[in-house]
């Protein structure tokens, strides 16, 4: 059997590229790992991106699990929405969505659904790296070989590995403004560009979760409406209107407005 | 030193079918641990623990 997020992925851009894959299964595309049971995707920030993602849904019998409404309101505020079905042998499908995923510029969203036609949509991997700089630990040695994949120029500015940090910074170091590539420029000890790339990271883990804690704030009285709301009975169309009423009135549109740590789109 | 191990290396290795049948094989048996899985993996909810209620 096919890995059915990667059919997903062909059915919801059969009319037009409007999803790119992304997260884990981006790096099972990428033959980096197997390494998550969910499907993750940019949405095109369109009203008509939203229809036909909801359409594709419908027809797999899919459900909301709690999240934002797959609705531009909440999803152009950095909202997720999240869904769920059941595959033909009964294995568990997770459906995650969102128009402005952390870390990547506006303008290099909306490139994605420009590029040439590709039978499978798939997010770029200097984008996936960025958002894998994630607060999970367990994503950094992913970015380490995503960027195996790329030139080793950029290799040198994205990897996570130390050794590739000395092999590569005394061919391609000099201007670097990463501190890791410095020390291993400068002949530091290796424990030296360890330490960097671990504040490096460490750095990134933190203002993802400054980010998150946001709108996890924001989402609280939200979730609990959700969970005491009887939704049971509801075909998705349906279920997606009465969960828009519900956004509407407990679920902030854009919780990073009122200022704090920014958005994670400044790169 | 390389971060992943050797049976993920080898992916690259293979031919579109056998990756088909290793995705296969492995999310069978990654569904054995669903009821253990956090809420979560993607998108800004991951540091909320709302019930599994799905609608």
């Amino acid at each position: 059997m096919h890995n059915l997020y990667f059919d997903l992925t062909r059915e919801l851009n059969e009319e037009g590229p409007i999803a790119a894959l992304a997260s884990g299964q981006a790096v099972v595309f990428y033959r980096v790992a197997m390494m998550s049971k969910d499907g993750d995707w940019i949405l095109k920030e369109t009203e008509e991106a939203c229809r036909r993602a909801l359409a594709v849904l419908t027809r797999y019998g899919a459900r909301y699990r709690p999240g934002a409404p797959l609705d531009l309101r909440w999803l152009a505020g950095g909202w997720s929405s999240h869904f769920e079905f059941f595959d033909p042998l009964g294995r568990r499908i997770r459906c995650d969505f969102v128009t402005r995923p952390p870390r990547i510029a506006r303008e290099e969203v909306a490139a994605l659904f420009t590029q040439p036609a590709e039978p499978t949509l798939v997010v770029r991997i200097e984008p996936l790296i960025r958002m894998k700089r994630t607060q999970r630990a367990k994503d950094y040695p992913v970015i380490g070989e995503l960027a195996r994949l790329l030139p080793s120029e950029r290799e040198m500015e994205l990897t996570t590995d130390p050794d590739r940090v000395v092999a590569l910074a005394p061919l391609y170091g000099q201007g670097s403004k990463r501190r890791a590539v410095q020390a291993a420029l400068a002949g530091r000890p290796r424990e030296d560009v360890v330490v960097e790339l671990a504040r490096e990271a460490d750095r990134m883990q933190t203002e993802d979760r400054l980010r998150l804690e946001r709108y996890r704030a924001a989402a609280e009285r939200y979730l609990r409406e959700f969970q005491a709301t009887d939704f049971s009975g509801f075909l998705l169309p349906e279920a997606h209107e009465r969960l828009c009423e519900l956004a509407e009135r407990w679920l902030p549109r854009d919780p990073l407005a009122l200022g704090g740590p920014n958005d994670g789109t400044a790169e | 030193m390389e971060l992943l191990s050797e049976d993920d290396l080898n992916l690259k290795d293979m031919t579109p079918e056998e990756v088909d049948r290793a995705w296969d094989l492995w999310f069978d048996l990654a569904q054995a641990t669903n009821d253990f899985d956090p809420p979560y993996t993607h998108g800004v909810f991951v540091l909320c623990e709302p019930g599994k209620v799905s609608i």
